[in-house]
């Protein structure tokens, strides 16, 4: 059950000036990343990190949430205006946005984009107040054979949902399980392929790695892009904000695609692109006038919008409940977690419940500053997307080199960031996907200490211990359906097409 | 078929490594890395049978992988650069230098932006959050 007393004080917390700028800086700062194309709500968060490292981790989390948010709403900006997503999330807004934008009318796509966004925001962060605290007193229960199922029906979905080959997802999850094992082994305590390096004997530090492999490979892959976008609309004007009849003829459209939202987010890796094409799909089918879709009209952004900013309560709620990242941007939060030395997981909310009550309020009051500075700001926005990439680059790399190091003052930690930048870059070059390797890193330990604790637990009956354990039962299934399925469909179409060869 | 060699490569090293460590306790590591050569090997032989596409390749006019080289270099240049210039001296030099490479060629834009992003940065985390960022030889 939701702590009232303590969510109100979380509410109140966030009134303290230091709280309120934060939520107001990282909520401005995610707008102006998501706006910008090729950046995206991960590269928002990484960069912003390291500044959370003196603050109360309170604040910290609520600056980190809000630039989350914020980035989810601002790729709709750079989607309309230039009709390039400025984050995977917001490539579906492209389909309405940028011919409501040509037809003049790009201040009604960019409100309604803001509304959108805030209402399956605020749905989401409620949703999440309510299911967290329950979700974290089932996962109490949890002992180390449920969190090695948990891992691997985590990483099962990853690989089912977010790769288009499932050996490449496979192997992606190998190579982010290999990462995990670099230090101590967790039992016997023998070095593990730290090839004699002290700055490896306590594992790969998580956040540069993360940083090098998720946002130091995005700036690569926008290097090599040589031509720079250019805006084609040229005036934002005309009513910027939806009307009450709009709200209220969307309200069906609103909800449902923020449910949408609020469920895909949850699954691990399952990513903001799906349920923001789920959720315009959804609208299409519901539509008295499915045939105006792709024409440009506010449907379509209410849909689309609504959707993915209510992916980011889905996700924190897998994050903070059970620690398993639900996408790149709550993997990197998942290490400013850690950093604070805040454990996610079931324990997050009863040892440190005012920082999770204090950050769950911060996100809805960080939902209604990205709100106002939507519709009052939609103007400004034209000068944020003319940004040259050239100058993206160099800045968000000095940024991103400036954290890792301020993290241990170390510049071995900077050294490790663009290794794997420069690994991530070939690997995302290669068609391999890097959301299964970034669970695998922060699944994998997880996982082997869970399994190796719970075969010393079963004392030799490893069947019966694992029989014994109906949260594992369920979650083992899950997984062999996760994995199964996708095998099932692809021998049967090897079947089918060797079938249509012979006839 | 080059990726999946690569990795097989990968695979086999790390798994000759095992070899080193106690009998006994390397059966996880072992397991990981004798499914990595597998599917390796399964990668290649279905990018060698179905002629398998990767990501969707861009039309070669719009790549450049000459900019993505000079980017790394600069990045590993102004990581071995740091202890000896500082901070500030490796920054502004990287930020020029990176900035100009790119094709971004306003000097006055170029010189103010490195400035103001160094000075930001500096008076950020070296003055507001106290972290001692390097400060090179010549101090």
């Amino acid at each position: 059950m939701v702590n009232f007393s303590l969510l109100l004080e979380g509410f109140l917390a966030c009134l303290l000036p230091v709280n309120l700028f934060a939520l107001f800086v990282g909520t401005a700062f995610g707008i102006v990343i998501g706006a910008l194309p090729g950046l995206t709500s991960t590269v928002a968060v990484a960069v912003l990190l390291p500044v959370t490292f003196s603050m109360d981790p309170g604040t910290g989390l609520i600056l980190l949430g809000s630039t989350y948010g914020g980035a989810m709403y601002g790729g709709s900006i750079s989607a309309i205006l230039l009709n390039t997503p400025g984050t995977p999330a917001a490539a579906a807004t492209c389909i309405e946005g940028y011919p409501m934008a040509k037809k003049g009318r790009a201040g009604e796509a960019l409100g309604m984009a803001a509304v959108a966004s805030f209402i399956g925001g605020t749905l989401s962060i409620i949703a999440l107040i309510f299911v967290a605290p329950p979700l974290a007193k089932v996962a109490l229960t949890f002992g180390p054979l449920e969190y090695f199922f948990l891992a691997l029906c985590g990483m099962s979905i990853v690989i089912s949902i977010s790769t288009n080959s499932l050996t490449k997802g496979f192997i992606s999850a190998i190579i982010g399980l290999l990462l995990g094992t670099v230090g101590m082994d967790p039992i016997v305590g023998f070095e593990r392929y730290t090839f004699d390096s002290i700055n490896l004997m306590m594992g790969l530090p998580l956040v540069p790695t993360l940083v090098g492999m998720l946002s130091t490979s995005q700036l690569l892959l926008l290097a090599e892009e040589k031509s720079q976008t250019i805006l084609k609309v040229n005036t934002v004007s005309g009513k910027i904000c939806p009307s009450w009849a709009d709200l209220k003829r969307l309200k069906a459209v609103l909800i449902r695609s923020s449910l949408i939202g609020i469920v895909v987010g949850a699954l691990p890796g399952a990513g903001a692109n799906i349920s923001t094409f789920l959720a315009y799909d959804d609208a299409k089918r519901i539509s008295k006038h499915p045939e105006q879709f792709g024409t440009g009209i506010v449907d379509g952004i209410a849909a689309t919008e609504s959707s993915n900013n209510a992916i980011t309560g889905g996700a924190m709620a897998t994050m903070l409940t059970l620690g398993i990242p639900g996408s790149n941007t709550t993997a990197i939060m998942l290490g400013g977690l850690m950093i604070h030395g805040l454990q996610p997981g079931p324990g997050f909310f009863t040892d440190a419940s005012g920082s999770a009550y204090t950050f769950m309020a911060g996100l809805l009051i960080a939902n209604f500053i990205m709100l106002a500075i939507g519709l009052l700001a939609v103007r400004a926005f034209m000068h944020v997307v003319k940004i040259p990439n050239n100058v993206l680059i160099a800045v968000v790399m000095v940024m991103s080199v400036v954290g890792s190091y301020a993290i241990n003052n170390s510049m071995f930690d900077v050294g490790l960031m663009l290794v794997f930048g420069v690994i991530g870059y070939l690997l995302r070059k290669g068609g391999f996907n890097v959301v299964p390797i970034v669970l695998g890193l922060v699944l994998g330990p997880i996982a082997e200490k869970g399994f190796r604790r719970a075969i010393v637990l079963s004392k030799g009956n490893f069947f019966g211990f694992f029989m014994s354990r109906p949260i594992s039962v369920v979650l083992a299934i899950v997984t062999l359906i996760f994995i199964g399925w996708p095998i099932y469909k692809w021998i049967k179409s090897q079947k089918n097409r060797s079938t249509a060869q012979a006839q | 078929m080059l990726w999946g060699g690569t990795l097989f490569i990968i695979g086999g090293i790390l798994y000759a490594i095992t070899f080193s460590y106690p009998d006994g306790q390397v059966l996880y590591l072992q397991g990981l890395t004798i499914g990595l050569m597998a599917l390796s090997l399964l990668s290649c032989y279905q990018a060698w049978k179905l002629k398998q596409k990767t990501t969707p390749k861009k039309a070669a006019g719009e790549i450049s992988y000459r900019r993505v080289l000079l980017v790394i270099l600069m990045g590993v240049l102004y990581v071995l650069l740091m202890p000896y210039l500082g901070f500030i001296g490796a920054t502004l030099a990287f930020l020029i230098f990176c900035m100009w490479i790119l094709g971004f060629h306003r000097i006055v834009p170029i010189i103010s932006i490195s400035i103001g992003c160094t000075a930001v940065l500096y008076v950020g985390f070296q003055i507001g959050l106290g972290v001692p960022l390097p400060t090179g030889l010549l101090a």
